[in-house]
């Protein structure tokens, strides 16, 4: 049984690789990771937890060579995810460089108590110029464009499983695989 | 390690690429084994450039591609053992593989035990 230590060093080695694997489906992941554990207990037995996870060399090369034996190209979710906040952080800064000018540009042409709406990619912007405020206001609408952003630049239709085999018709698991779960 | 063991071992692994998925199949021709077994039975063969993290993957392809199949055995040492064994259609592409590394043999064999020149001859008509 490794010492608490090891087990950290595993579980760390275990999380990063599980990092570098999130284009994997979930299952496929979990059954990655538990048949790894097997393998680092087995290899630590002789030789150690450190010289058995340093043996496996950089997490990121190791999920590298799980993506490519899956055979085809995989969707990019953290990919898609950076992308999709990207997109919603720019959309909220020319959000709000627009609202801003409109409330300036408004106030100054029609006078300081009038109230005038706009809108702008989703967002009614509305500025009280009495008040002296500016408020804004989302329709889910605003969620089309890093919901897109993320579809496309995830590749999500790799997601579908090849035309081919949605069309066959009979299938027998013979694998283990289900099995073989990471229990953590 | 030094330097030279180094680059010889990556040599080595480079060579080895190639040829990972017929040797694994071999290995597994002769008795069923789990992941890091096979790491240790490649190693204790001469192989020491095969790196663990290259097996598992190529593992991981051939049951994919059903040319192993596998199943868990619990081990008295830690989490259960995933054990690999060949199918029909790993049996047929370990012949297939065999017989395509014997054809480079063939061909690279006489090439490579010729003695190298110690200058390379100038072009000819020249």
């Amino acid at each position: 049984m490794p010492g608490i230590l090891d087990r950290a060093r595993l579980e760390l080695f275990i999380q990063r690789l599980d990092y570098h694997l999130s284009d994997l489906p979930r299952d496929r992941r979990r059954l990655i990771r538990g048949e790894l554990r097997a393998n680092i207990h087995a290899a630590a037995a002789e030789v150690g937890v450190r010289q058995a996870v340093a043996n496996l060399g950089r997490p990121s090369v190791l999920a590298a060579g799980y993506a490519a034996a899956e055979g085809r190209p995989l969707p990019r979710y953290r990919t898609g995810a950076w992308w999709a906040g990207g997109a919603l952080v720019l959309y909220v800064w020319l959000l709000l460089v627009y609202a801003m000018g409109f409330s300036d540009g408004g106030q100054a042409a029609s006078g300081l108590a009038r109230h005038i709406t706009t809108s702008f990619l989703g967002a009614s912007i509305q500025a009280n110029g009495g008040a002296k405020s500016l408020s804004v206001s989302f329709s889910a609408y605003v969620l089309l464009l890093p919901t897109v952003v993320f579809l496309l630049a995830s590749r999500s239709w790799r997601a579908l499983p090849p035309v081919r085999r949605r069309l066959a018709t009979s299938s027998s698991p013979t694998s283990t695989d289900a099995n073989l779960t990471d229990p953590y | 390690m030094t330097t030279a063991a180094i680059a010889d071992t990556l040599h080595q692994s480079q060579l080895l690429k190639g040829v990972l998925s017929v040797l694994l199949l071999r290995l597994l021709a002769e008795r069923e084994s789990y992941g890091y077994e096979l790491v240790v039975r490649i190693h204790q063969a001469g192989l020491t450039g095969v790196a663990e993290g290259t097996v598992y993957p190529a593992l991981a392809r051939l049951d994919r591609e059903g040319k192993v199949a596998s199943r868990l055995v619990p081990s008295t040492s830690g989490p259960a053992r995933k054990y690999y064994r060949l199918t029909p259609t790993g049996h047929h592409a370990l012949a297939t593989g065999i017989a395509a590394w014997q054809r480079l043999v063939d061909v690279m064999a006489p090439l490579l035990s010729q003695p190298i020149p110690p200058q390379p001859t100038a072009p000819e008509g020249s």
